[in-house]
């Protein structure tokens, strides 16, 4: 394998685990602090790429400003959904399950009925670089710099400020916390409303590389939720770790054809044979066989495991 | 098993009295729409069975439908030609589902994966099998002479094949020896043995699940589902009864969707869909998730629901001199029915958690119950009354609609 | 020290706890050695967080203790699933009543006898465990509608009922009148007659009326053991009833 083809398959590699970060952060945020599955999560990223798409396309604003403005919509989005359903049914976690999963049909069916089934493009004006051989899109070096300023932004909120110890108080004891004056409630609403913004913002910074499309989320939730899933209870730590194995055996896998195998049957051009490994699809189906096995091995998850060992 | 209580009896007949008269009271669509009815109540009584039993929310009751109709779909595009028979495809769908559903079930329950966890993986499956799905558009993707097709769905090919019947996925066929020629499973004018099969299979996996929760691994189940510690204490090795009664529930999903296949004599991606899998939720939800039966009762009306929103279309066209607000009126409105099924599932979902939490089946049966009286000597009457009556001017053709 | 109901010949343990320790973060909530012979009714007594419910939970499995071996009838049972420890007949009944409440009243109990006795025999002894318990009449109720002392009975029927070698009783008389402790007391000696039994309890007169060999724990240790006159003769032990445990706190 030549250096640029090394190159390449690195910056594949940063660019899946830029995209599972993107994808988890909010919704381990939401699951890991409050734990609740939210399955709306897949909908707040849609509402942030359309966001950005009515701002762009609609109020003629610049992109950057449309992408600005994604998170604290969505925040304001989940916000409400939190104060009309979800606070009825904290301690019941799978009627929240149940409930944001019908939130996320009611949400991409309004979408569908103000935006139309169609699938729509964002404009951006970057371009590629070369690695060698191949070309790459700058862009996706600037959604990696996003990716990781927002993880580090979660970080020092919940390290440096008053929010973030008032929220950790919460998360270890809540009775303790509201004993303690604490208004859990609260608490609560602003994670989940965090939570969302976070996805919205990671909607916003990927719309210009997806179609935005009413149903866009639930292309996203499936590796969002494994992504969660493997990462265990720790937030942050669990959501970096598990975004990184999987982001790399993802890359990998889409990228390299494994095996061949023959199938028997009429197809033109023979001879029929289905090639494992070397698409995208294929990618996915190894991030969830993976995910399977890992999680039959250690049912805590990374995160889980690394803090038993302690 | 306990012997049925007046009003148990009382509902038995009220419901299957009607839906064995279907065939000669109505026309076939009717019988036709049932059908799918009762296989998606089957599907989302698999669902009511791990969830109201065990409380396990297993998302991937759609995945093992899907596959055992994907695999009834292969199997029998190839047998067809060949052996005139779909008896194998049959026994290779069920497998398929089952086990697929040991699989899954081995790694959630061995693995000791929490519930909440368990329903997010069986979700990922159903996604990800979505995915593998959609994507196997290609020439490659073919066993024998079934083209898996992509998202077009499953079709057969191939120069054998001399007329258009040939490509779709054949009926539940069978040719037993001693039989002259096969029968075909159908459901038209002429035969009602589609319909009949669907109801047969809808009843005896009703009975196979009652009969499974008054069973030890029912009540296992269901000790598990209150509380799984103190089950283990008392001795039983609770990963393997919630295992088994996840696979059992799986193969009944399976059987559904070759019961489904074989209907529509089609199947795609779909299936596998969140759209499909938030459904079959729902009908459970509507139904109510602690009876067997909720499932079914959710289906159907579900799925009359979304049907009649589907054919009534408001204000195919807008006028050009309405005013721009009533346009945009009418604009809103016609696309807020278009996307009728969405909005329909989202919102039982949100509602019956929200208040309806026991869903309409046992509040419907408690009243049954309180008024057990009336509805022997009255209600059950007036039905018999009604569906003869249909049955006698749908033979006659007098029938004013 | 002659214990009365001790059966004749050399005793036999059936119960060998050995430097047991559970850790939860850095607190160690129990460190203790233990040895209880088949037949005794041993009395577990301490004050509130002595640890006694972590122990039960280690011994029956629901939790794996941090180090230390447990031998049950001579085999070494540590860190087992819970359904296993149960099989080679050990039964618990938690602190916190847990009937299953939504099954019916003869169900626990049926549910209980079943692994042990299949389906027609366990339900055969699951109604003479009815009797038993005194629950004949709310057989086919559901178990969340039984008032607090009758969920008590139930589950200390449904740990008895499949025939245990030893039975663990977490505070089988918590919130009992004193009528109910009376019958409880006549329960416990009746199991007794056929198992091993190690009762967790607050209630000095409870203690008092079993009347057997009591072990007292304190901050997760054995701080003495002996018949009850022994126990209550104890200085140390009083101080830890009256709250001047702190000046017996063992050295970690």
């Amino acid at each position: 394998m030549s250096l640029d083809t090394v190159g390449i398959v690195a910056l594949e590699i940063l660019n899946s685990v830029t995209i599972l970060v993107l994808l988890a952060l909010g919704l381990a945020l939401i699951f890991g602090m409050m734990r609740i599955v939210n399955l709306a999560q897949g909908e707040f990223f849609t509402a942030g790429a359309f966001t950005v798409l009515t701002a762009v396309r609609y109020a003629h604003l610049p992109l950057w400003a449309g992408m600005l403005l994604a998170p604290f919509v969505v925040a304001a989005l989940g916000i409400a959904i939190e104060r009309l359903i979800i606070r009825r049914l904290y301690g019941r976690p799978l009627d929240v399950m149940l409930a944001t999963w019908g939130v996320s049909l009611l949400l991409i069916g309004l979408i569908t009925v103000i935006f139309g089934a169609v699938t729509q493009g964002i404009p951006f004006a970057l371009g590629n670089f070369r690695v060698g051989r191949y070309s790459y899109p700058e862009y996706r070096i600037v959604m990696t710099s996003v990716a990781a300023g927002l993880m580090l932004g979660v970080y020092l909120l919940f390290r440096y400020t008053a929010f973030g110890r008032r929220a950790r108080a919460t998360i270890a004891n809540p009775e303790m916390a509201s004993a303690a004056g604490i208004n859990t409630p609260r608490m609560f609403m602003l994670t989940f409303g965090l939570g969302a913004g976070l996805a919205g913002a990671a909607g916003a910074i990927m719309a210009p590389i997806v179609g935005v499309v009413p149903t866009m989320g639930v292309l996203y939730i499936a590796r969002a939720f494994i992504t969660v899933v493997v990462g265990g209870p720790i937030v942050l730590l669990g959501t970096l770790s598990s975004a990184s194995v999987l982001g790399v055996i993802e890359a990998l896998i889409s990228r390299f054809s494994l095996f061949k195998i023959g199938t028997a049957g009429h197809c033109a051009p023979p001879p029929c044979e289905i090639s494992i490994g070397g698409s995208a699809f294929f990618g996915q189906i190894a991030l969830l066989l993976f995910a399977i096995v890992l999680l039959r091995l250690l049912p805590q998850g990374l995160s889980g495991f690394w803090r038993q060992r302690e | 098993m306990k012997r049925l209580s007046s009003a148990e009896t009382l509902a038995a007949l009220l419901l299957l009295l009607p839906l064995l008269a279907v065939p000669w009271a109505f026309k076939p669509y009717t019988a036709n729409v049932l059908a799918v009815y009762m296989i998606y109540g089957i599907l989302a009584m698999s669902l009511s069975l791990i969830w109201g039993g065990a409380g396990i929310m297993s998302f991937g009751q759609t995945a093992f439908f899907g596959i055992g109709a994907y695999a009834y779909g292969a199997i029998g595009l190839n047998l067809i030609n060949a052996a005139h028979q779909t008896h194998l495809a049959l026994l290779g769908g069920l497998l398929a589902a089952t086990l697929l559903a040991a699989v899954v079930g081995y790694f959630i329950f061995y693995g000791r994966i929490s519930d909440v966890y368990a329903s997010i993986i069986t979700m990922a499956l159903t996604l990800v099998l979505f995915a593998f799905f959609v994507s196997t558009g290609g020439d490659e993707w073919v066993i024998g002479v079934a083209r898996f097709g992509g998202f077009n769905g499953m079709f057969g090919q191939g120069e054998s094949s001399q007329n258009i019947a040939n490509y779709q996925i054949p009926p539940v066929t069978i040719w037993l020896p001693g039989m002259s020629e096969p029968f075909e499973f159908k459901i038209n004018r002429e035969s009602a043995a589609g319909y009949f099969l669907v109801l047969a299979v809808s009843v005896g996996m009703y009975a196979l699940a009652r009969w499974l929760l008054a069973s030890r691994l029912g009540r296992v189940a269901m000790g598990i589902r209150e509380n799984e510690a103190r089950v283990a204490s008392l001795g039983y090795d609770t990963r393997f009864y919630k295992f088994a009664l996840f696979t059992i529930s799986g193969a009944i999903a399976g059987l559904a969707g070759m019961l489904f296949a074989a209907w529509g004599r089609f199947v795609n991606p779909d299936r596998f869909g969140l759209g499909f899998a938030a459904s079959t939720v729902v009908y459970v939800l509507l139904g109510g998730r602690t009876t067997l039966l909720g499932g079914f009762v959710g289906a159907a009306i579900i799925g009359y629901l979304t049907s009649y929103l589907g054919e009534i279309v408001p204000f195919s066209t807008i006028p050009s001199d309405t005013a721009p607000w009533m346009a945009a009126l009418m604009e809103a409105s016609r696309r807020i029915v278009r996307e009728a099924p969405l909005l329909v599932q989202g919102a039982v979902l949100v509602g019956v958690v929200l208040m309806l939490e026991d869903g309409i089946t046992p509040p419907l049966f408690r009243l049954l119950k309180r008024h057990v009286r009336w509805g022997w000597w009255v209600l059950l009457p007036l039905v018999i009354f009604y569906f003869g009556h249909r049955a006698a001017c749908q033979q006659a053709d007098l029938c004013l609609f | 020290m002659p214990v009365l109901n001790e059966p004749a010949g050399t005793p036999e343990p059936i119960l060998e706890v050995t430097g047991l320790t559970k850790y939860f973060g850095g607190l160690r909530a129990v460190h203790l050695n233990l040895t209880v012979n088949a037949g005794e009714l041993r009395c577990l007594i301490g004050p509130n967080g002595a640890g006694k419910s972590t122990f039960f939970k280690t011994l029956s499995g629901a939790m794996r203790p941090t180090s230390g071996t447990v031998r049950f009838r001579g085999r070494d049972v540590t860190g087992w699933d819970a359904f296993r420890v149960a099989r080679l007949g050990m039964s618990i009944k938690f602190q916190v009543a847990s009937v299953l409440e939504e099954l019916t009243v003869l169900d626990n109990l049926h549910l209980a006898a079943e692994f042990k006795f299949g389906n027609r025999e366990g339900r055969r002894r699951a109604i003479e465990m009815l009797e038993v318990v005194g629950l004949t009449e709310r057989a086919s109720h559901l178990a969340t509608w039984l008032s607090h002392g009758e969920k008590q009975w139930l589950e200390i029927g449904m740990a008895s009922v499949g025939e245990p070698v030893l039975i663990l009783l977490d505070e089988p008389t918590a919130g009992m009148t004193v009528e109910e402790v009376k019958s409880t007391v006549r329960l416990l000696r009746k199991l007794n007659e056929t198992a091993t039994v190690i009762v967790v309890e607050h209630d000095m007169n409870f203690i008092r009326m079993i009347a057997r060999r009591v072990t007292v724990m304190h901050q997760g240790e054995v701080f003495a053991e002996g018949s009850m006159e022994d126990i209550e003769r104890h200085d140390g032990v009083r101080d830890i009833y009256l709250g001047k445990g702190a000046r017996y706190a063992v050295r970690r």
